[in-house]
């Protein structure tokens, strides 16, 4: 399953702006609109434009499936100890590391932790339902 | 069926009870809580500072549904090509 060449080559164009793009979106979350769920959103379209553009071994040779399966379970994982680290401060997922003046980057605290969790979470994880279910497709 | 209209009648009483509390009290309600508590936490998007702060928990729950459905999906479906089949 391989588009033509225009399509292979401009979509090899446009994959990094759209990475980087939800990598933005990801840390700046918490000062503009965005956030952990859209970025991830973004960053799993990026690996899905390269899917269906250049078929689906290409992309599965360069992104191995069981590095993305433990990237995600990794991320779950973060998520829930983040949440449990707030418990030796005050509270569950207490905000321990607030402070600086709101408007910079560092402003959040643990806010930015969690959207760049979410963000891999949503991207790995979408990344993996499309590779079920490209396999499924091309197995029958 | 009853349950479920037992359950709707007391959701229903529920809301009605709490728009007569808000009416009787001048307590804040919540969207004007978080717009005036808007400094605590720093951020300049009100949104994440909801989502990610004062209901982080709900996210995390959203999460963790997210992360229970791909794994359902994986073992149903996926799996075929690999060579171990441990589901992740």
């Amino acid at each position: 399953m391989k588009m033509s060449t225009v399509v292979r080559k401009s979509s090899k164009i446009i994959a990094p702006f759209l990475f980087t793009y939800g990598i933005y979106l990801i840390i700046y979350g918490h000062l503009s609109p965005g956030g952990g769920f859209q970025g991830g959103v973004i960053l799993a379209v990026g690996i899905i434009l390269l899917l269906t553009s250049h078929g689906y071994k290409l992309v599965h040779e360069s992104f191995q499936e069981r590095l993305v399966k433990v990237t995600e379970s990794t991320a779950v994982l973060g998520i829930i100890l983040l949440g449990l680290s707030g418990l030796i401060f005050q509270a569950f997922f207490y905000n321990y590391l607030s402070g600086g003046t709101p408007g910079t980057l560092f402003s959040g605290g643990t806010i930015v932790l969690f959207n760049i969790l979410v963000g891999v979470k949503i991207g790995t994880g979408f990344t993996i339902v499309f590779y079920v279910f490209l396999r499924r497709m091309e197995s029958d | 069926m009853i349950l479920v209209l037992i359950l709707g009648g007391m959701l229903v009483s529920l809301d009605y009870s709490r728009e007569a509390a808000d009416e009787e009290e001048d307590e804040l309600t919540s969207y004007e809580h978080y717009v005036e508590n808007w400094e605590d936490v720093g951020t300049g998007n009100l949104v994440i500072g909801v989502l990610m702060d004062w209901r982080a928990y709900d996210t995390m729950g959203e999460t963790i549904i997210l992360f229970t459905s791909i794994f359902g999906l994986y073992v149903l479906l996926g799996g075929d090509e690999d060579e171990d089949v441990d589901g992740g």
